[in-house]
């Protein structure tokens, strides 16, 4: 495991690179896309559990945080839905680049998994993806993340209309949300997708999703290999998932590595 | 300014990033600064929260590190296969962040800071390490006491939205009640504040006054809406009294902030309130000449 910067030196993006530790080496590298915000902290442990389960595979894999996020050069008021997806390219290009494979594989949650799948649409490289609790409409994402926010201040703070507002900025637990991060996010419908993102994909779906009926029908439109697995118990991931920062949904992380592997022959 | 990737320890099994101030400061002249886990979150910190202070402190020339302790986020457990001291484990690593910075870039002094157990651990190490001559504890420390319970919520009971929040399981009240059924079953207790390193009245004591006799200057910032934690000033408050007035240990109460210090200003008045803190430390030479 290898701790590394990455991309400009003007805008550097922090990552983790794993070599594979296994006797043979698979033919595509992993590129581990996180979610955003408060899922980002609580999710970070799980990545890195996934990331030494691909490596025990035979993967390359690369996690590695956005501008302006985690580790990563920028502050969070930086934060820019377009540029998250460069980030993911530069990530993919880095991963070829150490590994001298030509494939890549993505792996994202809830909004990491919908940057895997916009920006495996803008590239012919990318293999296969791995979609698990997809956000399928940003604006709904939106609204849920505002929801969430004004009821942790209903429930933490004297006075939650406080909560609500800071120098004209929205805050989301913590984070800023700023004009750019919230056009960004609304402009963002997965069932608007056009062209094939990756010749394999794998939905997972673990907590609620109201349109995952819609969006498999989209996906399945647009490749030739589907696959959709429910996996329950895991439900607060999504619901509430700084409830306990040590449970790992490890059935979950142990059918993307085993979805991926057999993706990757 | 400048961050970088570290590989520390003696096996290369801790992980950290180095934030390096412009090349126009003598770092040298500062003690750096090193942030300890918070809890069982990664190096970032809560709400990318320990980003924020290194790049602070690197703009006003510190050299800061912010790194995982083994177990935590990127760092490994240095030998999987040998029964793991954390205890000692804490304080080993942080050693080895001083070692590498004293190697490097030849700082002889540090200061320790951590929200949560972060301050806690960075207590407990600078008990153990005289190069230590400063430690922000941010919300360090908790243990549930009747006296705190009663003081918290005395003026809770009367408002309309305490009352919506327990009737509908929403309030930490249940959580407390909890506690301090836990408290008064003084053998639990006794095992809880050995698995979580908590001192007890007397050692906090004892480890203080360690600590002032060094000269090492401390500062104890607490959140006033984070009731679990808010407690550990009534038990040294007396100390801190009678402690002189150059030595004096710093306690500040950030009003209507979480335990996290979730909300943008909120963690905008704590950097200041950390930055200004660490402004009004005695020069490094200074602290040389005093103890």
């Amino acid at each position: 495991m290898n701790p590394i910067y990455f991309g400009t030196s003007e805008m550097p993006l922090f990552g983790t690179y794993y070599l594979p530790q296994a006797n043979l080496t698979r033919s595509t590298g992993v590129v581990l896309c996180y979610p955003m915000g408060e899922e980002y902290m609580w999710m970070h442990r799980a990545y890195r559990q996934l990331a030494t389960l691909f490596t025990r595979a035979g993967f390359h894999v690369l996690r590695f945080d956005y501008y302006g996020c985690g580790d990563s050069g920028g502050e969070s008021e930086e934060a820019d839905i377009n540029q998250w997806l460069e980030d993911i390219s530069t990530a993919i290009d880095e991963i070829k680049d150490s590994s001298a494979l030509a494939k890549v594989s993505l792996v994202g949650f809830r909004l990491g998994a919908t940057l895997s799948a916009l920006a495996g649409s803008e590239r012919n490289d990318v293999d296969s993806i791995v979609l698990w609790d997809p956000v399928v409409s940003g604006k709904d994402y939106v609204e849920e993340l505002l929801k969430m926010h004004q009821e942790w201040a209903e429930n933490n703070l004297p006075d939650p209309n406080f909560a609500s507002k800071n120098n004209g900025c929205i805050e989301i637990m913590g984070f800023p949300l700023t004009s750019r991060l919230g056009s960004g996010l609304e402009g963002i419908n997965l069932l608007n997708i056009e062209k094939q993102i990756a010749n394999k994909i794998y939905m997972i779906e673990s907590g609620k999703m109201k349109t995952n009926g819609l969006l498999n029908h989209h996906l399945k439109s647009l490749t030739k290999a589907f696959d959709f697995r429910h996996i329950p118990g895991s439900k607060n991931w999504t619901e509430s998932p700084g409830l306990d920062p040590l449970s790992v949904p490890s059935e979950i992380l142990q059918s993307i590595v085993s979805w991926t592997t057999e993706a990757s022959l | 300014m400048k961050e970088k990737t570290v590989l520390l320890g003696k096996s290369k099994s801790l992980v950290g990033i180095i934030t390096i101030p412009a090349p126009e400061f003598d770092v040298r002249e500062r003690p750096a600064i090193i942030l300890l886990n918070s809890g069982l979150l990664h190096r970032v910190g809560p709400n990318r929260l320990y980003v924020k202070l290194a790049r602070k402190f690197a703009t006003e020339g510190f050299v800061v590190l912010r790194f995982d302790l083994s177990g935590i986020g990127d760092s490994k457990i240095p030998n999987e296969s040998q029964a793991y001291d954390e205890s000692t484990g804490i304080i080993n690593d942080t050693r080895d962040v001083m070692d590498y910075l004293s190697e490097t870039k030849s700082i002889r002094q540090f200061i320790l800071m951590g929200l949560c157990s972060g301050g806690s651990n960075a207590f407990r190490v600078a008990c153990n390490d005289e190069r230590v001559i400063g430690v922000n504890l941010i919300e360090g420390f908790a243990f549930p006491s009747t006296a705190y319970f009663a003081s918290s919520y005395s003026g809770s009971f009367l408002s309309f939205k305490s009352w919506r929040r327990l009737l509908t399981g929403k309030s930490e009240i249940w959580g407390l009640i909890r506690g301090l059924i836990k408290f008064h079953l003084s053998k639990q207790t006794r095992q809880l504040t050995e698995n979580l390193h908590v001192p007890s009245k007397e050692e906090l004591l004892a480890n203080l006054d360690i600590l002032l006799n060094r000269n090492v200057r401390l500062c104890f910032i607490y959140s006033k809406g984070s009731s679990a934690y808010y407690n550990y000033q009534d038990i040294f408050e007396e100390k801190i009294r009678q402690t002189p007035d150059s030595r004096r240990p710093l306690v500040e109460v950030l009003e209507d902030t979480d335990h996290l210090f979730t909300l943008l200003c909120h963690q905008e008045a704590l950097i200041n309130l950390v930055k200004d803190w660490v402004d009004h430390l005695p020069q490094p030479r200074e602290v040389t000449e005093i103890a």
